[in-house]
C-alpha cells in the first residue's frame, strides 16, 4: 500500500531527474491530511534544482494549511539545508 | 517561450531605470549591476532547466535553445567550457561584458514596447540616448511582487527569491524600502535571498568585485 503522507528520496536528485520527482511528490502530497514527510535518509546529493522541489511543495502545502517535513537527512544534506536557511521555513526532523 | 514575458534581466533593468531621467543605473553600484545582470541570465537558464548548480559547480543540463537570443548566447558560451566551473566564476566572467549585455537587454525591452528609445541633446550639442518607460506597468508589477513577498511570511517561489537576491546584490533594495523598513525586514530579506544557491554565488562575486575595487584604490597615509 502506498502511504500518501510519506515519500522516500534516494541517491541523487538533480536537474536530470528533478522533474520526475517533483511531479510524483506534488501529486502524492496533495493527498496529505496535515503534513507530508519526505524521508531523506538515503539521499546522498541534491542540487539547486532538486532543492527547489522542497520549496515548491512546501509552498503548495502551506497554501492548503498543511506542512512539509524533511526527515533524517545525512550530515552533509543537513548542513546544506541549514546553510540555505531551509530550516527556517520547513520543519526538519533528525 | 519568452515572447512578451519579461526575463529576470529585463525586470532588473526596469527597476534600475531612473524614470525621471530615462537613464539607467543612476542609483546603483555600476560593478554590481554588471554582475547582477550576469547572474540573472544564469538564474533564468536554471529556471528553464538548461543549467543546474550546487555549492561548488555549475553544469549544463541541456543546450536546447530557449528562444531568447541573449540567453542562448550565454548558454552556448557556458557549454563550450570543457570543465565545470563554480557559479561565481561564471557570474564574474559573463559580468565582464557589462555595457554590451546591458544594451542588448535594453534593446529587448524597447522591442517589447516596455521602454522607448529617445534621443536627447546635452548642452545643445552632445547627443545622448535615454530610455523612459512607456507605461511603468511592468516595473510596478515587479516592485509590488517584491514588496508583498518581503512583507509577508509566505514561502517564496524560486523566481521571486532570485529577483530579491538581484536587488540586494545591487543595493537597489535600499531604494525600494525606507531605512526603518530595511532594518525591520533585513532578516526576512536575508532568509529569502539565502534560499537560492545562485544568490549566494552572486553575493560572493559581488564581494570579490568590491574587494578588487578596494584593493585598487590608493591608500593615503596621514603621518
Amino acid at each position: 500500500m502506498i502511504d500518501s503522507s510519506t515519500y522516500k528520496l534516494s541517491g541523487r536528485v538533480d536537474g536530470t531527474n528533478a522533474e520526475h520527482y517533483e511531479t510524483e511528490i506534488s501529486y502524492l502530497s496533495k493527498n496529505a491530511e496535515q503534513s507530508f514527510l519526505i524521508d531523506l535518509s538515503d539521499l546522498n546529493y541534491i542540487s539547486s534544482i532538486g532543492l527547489s522541489i522542497f520549496i515548491k511543495v512546501a509552498k503548495a502545502l502551506k497554501n492548503d494549511n498543511k506542512k512539509l517535513i524533511l526527515a533524517k537527512p545525512n550530515p552533509a544534506i543537513l548542513d546544506l539545508l541549514v546553510m540555505s536557511g531551509f530550516d527556517k521555513i520547513i520543519e526538519i526532523q533528525n | 517561450m519568452f515572447s512578451n514575458q519579461l526575463t529576470l534581466a529585463e525586470e532588473l533593468i526596469l527597476i534600475t531605470l531612473d524614470d525621471s531621467s530615462g537613464k539607467l543605473f543612476a542609483s546603483a553600484k555600476p560593478f554590481a549591476i554588471d554582475i547582477a545582470i550576469a547572474a540573472s541570465l544564469i538564474m533564468e537558464l536554471t529556471l528553464n532547466g538548461r543549467i543546474d548548480t550546487d555549492s561548488e559547480k555549475l553544469f549544463v543540463l541541456s543546450n536546447a535553445p530557449t528562444g531568447n537570443q541573449i540567453l542562448d548566447d550565454t548558454l552556448a558560451e557556458i557549454n563550450t567550457e570543457k570543465t565545470s566551473l563554480p557559479t561565481s566564476v561564471w557570474i564574474t566572467r559573463i559580468g565582464k561584458k557589462g555595457e554590451s549585455l546591458n544594451q542588448l537587454i535594453i534593446k529587448s525591452l524597447v522591442d517589447k514596447g516596455v521602454l522607448m528609445s529617445v534621443e536627447k541633446r546635452m548642452l545643445w550639442v552632445f547627443k545622448t540616448r535615454v530610455y523612459p518607460p512607456t507605461s511603468r506597468i511592468e516595473e510596478r508589477e515587479v516592485r509590488a511582487r517584491v514588496m508583498q513577498l518581503i512583507n509577508s511570511d509566505e514561502i517564496p517561489n524560486p523566481r521571486d527569491s532570485l529577483i530579491v537576491g538581484l536587488l540586494q546584490a545591487t543595493s537597489l533594495i535600499n531604494h525600494l524600502l525606507t531605512h526603518d523598513e530595511l532594518q525591520r525586514l533585513k532578516v526576512r530579506i536575508d532568509n529569502i535571498v539565502n534560499l537560492e544557491e545562485i544568490n549566494r554565488s552572486l553575493g560572493a562575486a559581488a564581494q570579490e568585485a568590491w574587494q578588487k575595487i578596494i584593493d585598487s584604490t590608493p591608500v593615503i597615509r596621514i603621518c
